[in-house]
């Protein structure tokens, strides 16, 4: 089977005009601007396969929703190639629109001031649903996002939460195949994170789209997401699973020991660096290889009354890659 | 076509939320003339005519002006200016739909609203004014012609209007733009004057401009004061502009979407 989407050397640049500061800049910028180029996003490539659900990551101005973009039709690249479902995505053709969905967690679909069922009737004549698909499809998002009574409240005046599930439903009542989120999660209170997460990868196991995701929690991105892309500076770092990641960057372990009796720090030093230390509880920095020898030493020679060894946290090596690229 | 009527319907739902936002959107449509109506019939008390305007057609021009205005005027810029300034154009081309549509739908949505209170408005003032207007009869083709220069009058509306809106592409902010666009409605529409009492250099310029057809010449009509060759000339010249304002619609259009950032999110 083709795959759902591929990115080849996409580059997108915007001019932005460069003032100068101050009163004396701003009369410059009348009679002559200097434009300078933002490489957004420079020279990606990535291919996606129908039913995968990727991450897309990267810090504030990495180029993620500018791609997100570009894919969504809404951007014409600068440079590269892009095809989603086989099409070409700013051609904007119905038939490719009928398949994917764009939702941002900072804008909108619903009309803000008529209840969300009229934006789903909009949607129903937008997309040309039949009558009985739109029932079953949208009997089955209201009982899986829990809509019932929301969908006859004035979209103003339901709280983020609602909106966002209400939203998600708008973007899915054509069934598409391609689903790209960007930030679905935010603002959201964790307990409301996690229903998202659910409904997304059940949808996605469902109807075997395509999701590409973007997010800021890491939670989100670790449990829906095998596959991740970071991107850094417009420029793609990092392709692949991320348990892959997390072992490549995380060569150390975190070991923490509770002990029954106070505990020397220097002794402690010989088995490797200390981060913290009292009498009674000390943390140390291990290298993975030689954890278990290490663990084994420390039982030996100390008289340990509890013993923990942390995994990494993923967010502590994403912020590591982050800070590389 | 199923699109654009549900379009339609949840606009005029959308609007009729706002019902005093209409009101005073209409009131916008209605004072004007009135105004303007009591400022001549205080002239014509002391005596003065205008342009071989009897007081009867003056009271008609203006009735018929409350009533162009209400069914004519669009303001279809501050749509696009808002949906591109905001990035709200991007729930629109990622959905099979013409975004043109879209927005004539806003607009038409607006204006049906606009008609629940012309209704009113016009019954009253014919109960009240009745014998003092001057309707005149007209044949069938003058019926026909004003069908038509209403239509074609509101459609170059339209595309002007949709032409300053797509310099927002590029401006972002077309207040003062569209400022410029409405004072020269203003003065050389014949929406707040008849162009026959213009000076001649005004009228001259309002000659050379589209604007004359979206209020005076619709209104000429209505009073049966064209026929004939002259009806035919004036349509023709609507439907010039008409197709002038299309054709540079369709052809910034293009360039106005790679212009767009789909700025936020």
């Amino acid at each position: 089977m083709a795959p759902s989407i591929v990115v080849e050397h996409l580059s997108r640049y915007y001019r932005v005009y460069r003032k100068q500061p101050g009163l004396l800049g701003s009369l410059r910028g009348l009679v002559h601007r200097q434009y300078a180029d933002v490489r957004a996003v420079d020279d990606v490539s990535f291919t996606i396969e129908q039913g995968e659900l990727v991450g897309f990551l990267g810090p504030n101005g990495a180029g993620k929703t500018t791609t997100l973009k570009v894919l969504a039709g809404l951007l014409h690249p600068s440079a590269g190639q892009v095809a989603v479902l086989g099409f070409t995505p700013w051609r904007r053709e119905a038939a490719l629109q009928r398949q994917f969905t764009l939702v941002m967690g900072q804008k909108s679909q619903l009309w803000w001031d008529l209840p969300p069922i009229e934006s789903y009737l909009l949607n129903q004549a937008l997309y040309d649903i039949p009558e009985p698909t739109f029932r079953e499809t949208l009997a089955e998002l209201a009982d899986l996002l829990d809509l019932e009574p929301l969908l006859h409240i004035q979209v103003r005046k339901l709280s983020l939460g609602e909106r966002m599930k209400c939203e998600l439903a708008a973007a899915l009542l054509h069934r598409p195949r391609v689903l790209f989120l960007d930030e679905p999660t935010i603002g959201l209170d964790v307990v409301m994170q996690k229903k998202m997460r659910d409904f997304v990868r059940a949808y996605n196991q469902r109807y075997q789209a395509t999701v590409l995701l973007t997010s800021h929690y890491m939670d989100d991105v670790k449990e829906l997401c095998d596959r991740v892309l970071i991107v850094n500076h417009g420029k793609l770092v990092y392709d692949g699973r991320l348990e892959a990641i997390v072992a490549r960057y995380a060569d150390h372990r975190v070991l923490v020991a509770a002990f029954e009796a106070p505990v020397a720090r220097q002794a402690l030093a010989e088995l490797g660096e200390v981060l913290a230390w009292d009498p009674l509880r000390a943390t140390l920095r291990l290298p993975r290889a030689a954890i278990s020898e290490r663990a084994a030493l420390l039982l030996e020679r100390f008289p340990v009354a509890d013993l923990a060894i942390q995994e990494p946290q993923v967010e502590d090596v994403i912020r590591q890659v982050f800070g590389e690229a | 076509m199923r699109k654009y009527l549900t379009l339609l319907r949840v606009n005029l739902e959308d609007a009729l939320e706002y019902r005093v936002e209409a009101a005073i959107w209409y009131l916008y449509d209605l004072l004007p003339p009135v105004v303007m109506l009591l400022l001549w019939l205080a002239i014509y008390e002391e005596g003065q005519g205008l342009a071989g305007f009897s007081l009867v057609e003056v009271v008609t021009y203006y009735l018929g002006m409350v009533v162009l205005r209400s069914l004519l005027t669009t303001h279809v810029e501050w749509a696009i200016s808002y949906d591109v300034r905001m990035g709200y154009l991007s729930r629109y081309l990622t959905r099979p739909v013409n975004v043109w549509g879209v927005w004539l739908a806003g607009e038409l949505g607006w204006k049906v609203v606009r008609l629940l209170w012309l209704a009113p408005t016009l019954a009253l003032a014919l109960a009240l004014l009745g014998p003092q207007l001057a309707f005149p009869p007209l044949d069938g083709l003058q019926l026909a012609g004003l069908a038509l220069s209403l239509a074609l009058a509101f459609a170059l509306g339209f595309f002007l209007k949709l032409n300053l809106g797509l310099a927002a592409f590029w401006l972002i902010e077309i207040e003062g733009a569209t400022w410029l666009y409405e004072a020269a409605v203003f003065l050389l529409s014949g929406a707040m004057l008849p162009l026959e009492v213009l000076p001649d250099p005004v009228a001259a310029l309002a000659r050379l401009l589209p604007f004359q057809y979206l209020y005076s010449f619709p209104a000429t009509v209505l009073l049966g004061r064209v026929e004939g060759g002259a009806l035919l000339a004036g349509l023709l010249g609507q439907v010039a502009w008409l197709a002038a304002a299309a054709l540079l619609a369709r052809l910034a259009w293009p360039a106005a979407l790679r212009q767009y950032e789909a700025v936020g999110g």
